[in-house]
């Protein structure tokens, strides 16, 4: 889901193109946003191309000239303002905290009272219910805040094979040339083949989930008129006679779900 | 009606013990998942093992082979100036998209690159199926390369070294396919009987639930059913479809994701005369199909006990992977670079989620009835972790670039082409879930291997291009073929052909480069086979626009 945001801004608002929801202003927002990091990222590396803005651009696939270097020579710098290790920025910064509000910060004497820098033996912080180094002080000290385990639930699925494929069908020599097998031509001249034709129709839905979809694929082919095929070929089977209905049997128009058939 | 008949067929002997397996392995897992609402019998269970025991048909099942192309036929994406030349960046280099092509060509930056490559993809599909014409469609945003490239300088010895990290929409399975056709040779159910006659399955409770994602639910939607006069557990079936009075087919597919890129790369530069690099990169795969085959009774009569029958199906295959791309360019004189790349196969750890369900409206026989393969998989679709390894490319490539000068204004343009080779039958599948190690597995892949074996062959892709340069401007026109990969067992061909021309600019540090793509492509696509049985499919015509546009800045 997430890759597929990346990858394309209007991918969430296609997956849910089903509800009714007005997806107008974001997808408006989204646009915006996207031109939005455009413009920003434009204009970071177009600051970063400061050096090609008077001279000739460089086109790499022809020639790609070799940076220039410095005239001068470089001197390594040495501030001696920085820490030169953790320890004394730690210290620094205890005792600056300490300086700005001695009440206040007092809770880190403890913090670095058991430290396990400053310990001499290691002794000290194992299993001392006051060290705020110790797991089970972390546990039991109703003043910590809460544990928390986040796990990652693994949804159990039952079945685990691949998809069914029945790779004989790529055998060859079971059937007739191979010249036959792809798209033949409908026979016109073929009489059993009649096509209901249920009165013109601009039915192009292609859903087919409803009782009705018999009835639509019907109408779509009695309707048609843009190619060879045979379905103008027989309007003769449209009489009136014609009882065939999406809703015939016995579960009407909606369609049951079918139980597992026991003999 | 059609029904089941012994007949005389090629077997295959994997295939025949992979499918008693399989077929055990179905049993064990579904008692598994239901042990308290479905109650098995001692006596089915002695019946099952016999009729397991006694198959004489035999058949191999597996996922499709069609799903290794898939990830391995595609035109791949890239810059807009590599775009607008046929997708040719074999031995060009100098640009950020040759680190998917031939990351040699990494090695002629000295300085750097940053860019962004937008696009905009319209596509049109014309099926043909039974001589009948539909059209679809489908629009979609899409990127090319994207990422940044940090040139050396040259050390003493005149050599340099380029670092390059880029992110790639590599393939893009967004399509629409829509086809339908007026058919009197054979139904979709079909496919179901043969599975039946494979297995030699005589026993009804077998085929209502041991078949999960399409027989059981045919058969308990009464889409097949059993043919009066059997016996307990020696049936024969049929199906419900009236194949001689014809049937109204329709296939719907629609189909998004792509294989995304994530690439580090580094070459080097030789006193300019060779130049090596390699790319490591980690595809992440994603790709979602919704297909609705849909079967309709061509004729009037509302007492066939047939009146239309749907298979729907849901796929959702994500996985990652990685490769490695190696390549060398020679410059054996000023203008003239020859270029060979060579492209691993692609590792991939895929996990598909699948799920299907079957509606049928035998009329007044049994009205309409559905029915979810999620009925048997505790709700859920069934998932499938395994790995596929992808095709080896090689690529051979040759440019001739006038000139190779400092000065932007003696630069006057270039010519270049690649010729690649991509052997698609060494497509591969394995199994790739520790706590699923079944034999069967196993051997049903290795049937999957050898049959795409015999469903495909190598091909040669062709990609050609220019450039010609005024300076700041510069105009570019390219051409790409992409060859048939299929062997022709019934009819399967398919090619790919790209025309491109491009607009750039490069001045004050910035490069803007504007592409129009329009892509042809002819492909196959069977909506079933049968192996006893005459089927057909549909010839896909498909055409394309790609608007691509790349902003890069030097950095």
């Amino acid at each position: 889901m997430a890759e597929s945001l990346l990858l394309n801004p209007w991918f969430f608002l296609k997956s849910h193109k089903s509800s009714n929801f007005n997806y107008k202003p974001i997808k408006l927002f989204a646009m915006r946003s996207s031109i939005l990091l455009l413009v920003i990222s434009a204009a970071v590396f177009s600051s970063c191309s400061s050096a090609y803005k008077t001279g000739q651009t460089p086109d790499d696939v022809y020639f790609s000239p070799a940076p220039q270097h410095d005239e001068y020579v470089q001197t390594k710098h040495k501030d001696d303002q920085k820490y030169q290790g953790d320890d004394e920025y730690y210290d620094d910064r205890y005792l600056r905290m300490k300086v700005h509000n001695r009440s206040r910060w007092s809770d880190l004497d403890d913090i670095y009272f058991y430290n396990p820098r400053y310990s001499y033996t290691s002794y000290n912080n194992w299993n001392n219910p006051w060290s705020p180094y110790t797991y089970w002080n972390y546990y039991y000290n109703p003043y910590c805040g809460g544990n928390y385990i986040i796990t990652n639930p693994k949804t159990t699925v039952a079945y685990n094979l691949p998809r069914i494929f029945n790779l004989n069908t790529y055998n060859s020599n079971n059937l007739l040339s191979a010249s036959s097998y792809l798209n033949p031509k409908a026979n016109n001249t073929s009489n059993n083949k009649p096509v209901r034709i249920f009165g013109s129709s601009n039915n192009n839905s292609n859903s087919n989930s409803n009782s009705n979809a018999g009835s639509m694929l019907r109408n779509i082919f009695g309707s048609s008129n843009n190619n060879s095929s045979s379905s103008g070929s027989s309007g003769s089977s449209s009489s009136g006679s014609s009882t065939k209905s999406s809703s015939s049997g016995s579960s009407g128009s909606s369609g049951s779900s079918a139980p597992v058939r026991k003999f | 009606m059609c029904e089941i008949t012994n007949s005389e067929n090629n077997f295959d002997v994997a295939g025949y013990c992979d499918s008693i397996k399989l077929l055990f392995r179905s049993r064990r897992i579904f008692e598994r998942s239901y042990p308290f609402n479905y109650i098995i019998t001692h006596d089915m269970k002695s019946t099952f093992f016999i009729l397991a025991i006694l198959l004489s048909a035999l058949c191999s099942f597996s996922q499709e082979p069609a799903d290794a192309l898939r990830y391995a036929w595609y035109i791949p994406g890239g810059t807009a100036r590599q775009q607008a030349i046929g997708g040719a960046m074999g031995s060009l280099g100098g640009e950020i998209s040759t680190t998917f092509v031939n990351p040699a060509g990494l090695g002629f930056y000295k300085t750097g690159d940053f860019a962004l490559s937008p696009g905009f993809n319209l596509l049109k599909n014309k099926s043909t199926y039974f001589g009948r014409t539909e059209s679809d469609k489908k629009n979609f945003f899409n990127f090319g390369t994207t990422g940044f490239v940090l040139g050396g300088s040259n050390n003493r010895n005149g050599n340099s070294s380029t670092f390059g990290l880029a992110i790639n929409r590599t393939a893009n399975f967004s399509n629409n396919i829509l086809y339908r056709g007026a058919n009197n040779q054979s139904s979709y159910s079909q496919k179901f009987l043969e599975e039946l006659k494979n297995g030699n399955v005589k026993d009804p409770n077998a085929v209502a639930q041991n078949f999960q994602f399409g027989t059981s639910l045919a058969f308990n939607t009464y889409w097949i059913d059993t043919i009066a006069g059997g016996t307990s557990g020696n049936y024969q079936f049929q199906t419900r479809a009236p194949i001689a009075t014809g049937l109204l087919q329709q296939q719907q597919i629609n189909s998004k994701g792509g294989i995304t890129e994530i690439a580090i790369a580094g070459a080097g530069n030789f006193h300019n005369k060779w130049l090596i690099g390699g790319t490591l990169s980690m595809p992440v795969l994603n790709y979602e199909r919704d297909a609705t085959f849909l079967e309709a009774d061509a004729t009037s009569n509302p007492n066939n006990k047939f009146d239309f029958a749907s298979f729907a199906e849901n796929l959702s295959t994500k996985g990652r992977g990685v490769n490695l791309r190696l390549g060398v360019i020679y410059k054996p004189s000023e203008y003239v670079r020859l270029g060979l790349a060579i492209h691993s196969p692609t590792y991939l750890s895929l996990t598909d989620k699948y799920s299907a369900s079957i509606t049928t409206n035998t009329e007044n026989y049994q009205g309409t009835l559905n029915q979810s393969s999620t009925l048997f998989t505790g709700g859920q679709p069934s998932q499938f972790k395994y790995s596929l390894f992808t095709p080896y490319h090689i690529i051979g490539s040759a440019s001739y670039v006038l000139r190779e000068t400092e000065d932007v204004r003696k630069q006057k343009g270039f010519l270049t082409a690649d010729i690649e080779y991509v052997n698609y039958k060494a497509s591969s599948f394995h199994p790739n879930d520790p706590n699923n190690t079944d034999q069967s597995i196993k051997d049903y892949l290795k049937t999957l291997n050898k049959t795409i074996d015999k469903a495909y062959k190598g091909a040669f892709n062709l990609r050609a291009g220019g450039e010609l340069k005024f300076t700041t401007i510069m105009v570019r026109a390219g051409i790409g073929y992409y060859g048939n990969p299929y062997k022709n067992i019934h009819g399967e061909k398919g090619s790919r052909f790209q025309l491109s021309g491009g607009l750039g600019y490069r001045d004050k540090g910035i490069f803007v480069d504007l592409t129009y793509v329009y892509t042809m492509t002819k492909d196959v696509h069977f909506p079933y086979r049968l192996q006893y049985t005459q089927f057909s499919g549909a010839t896909i015509k498909g055409s394309g626009s790609n608007i691509m546009l790349t902003v890069g800045f030097k950095i």
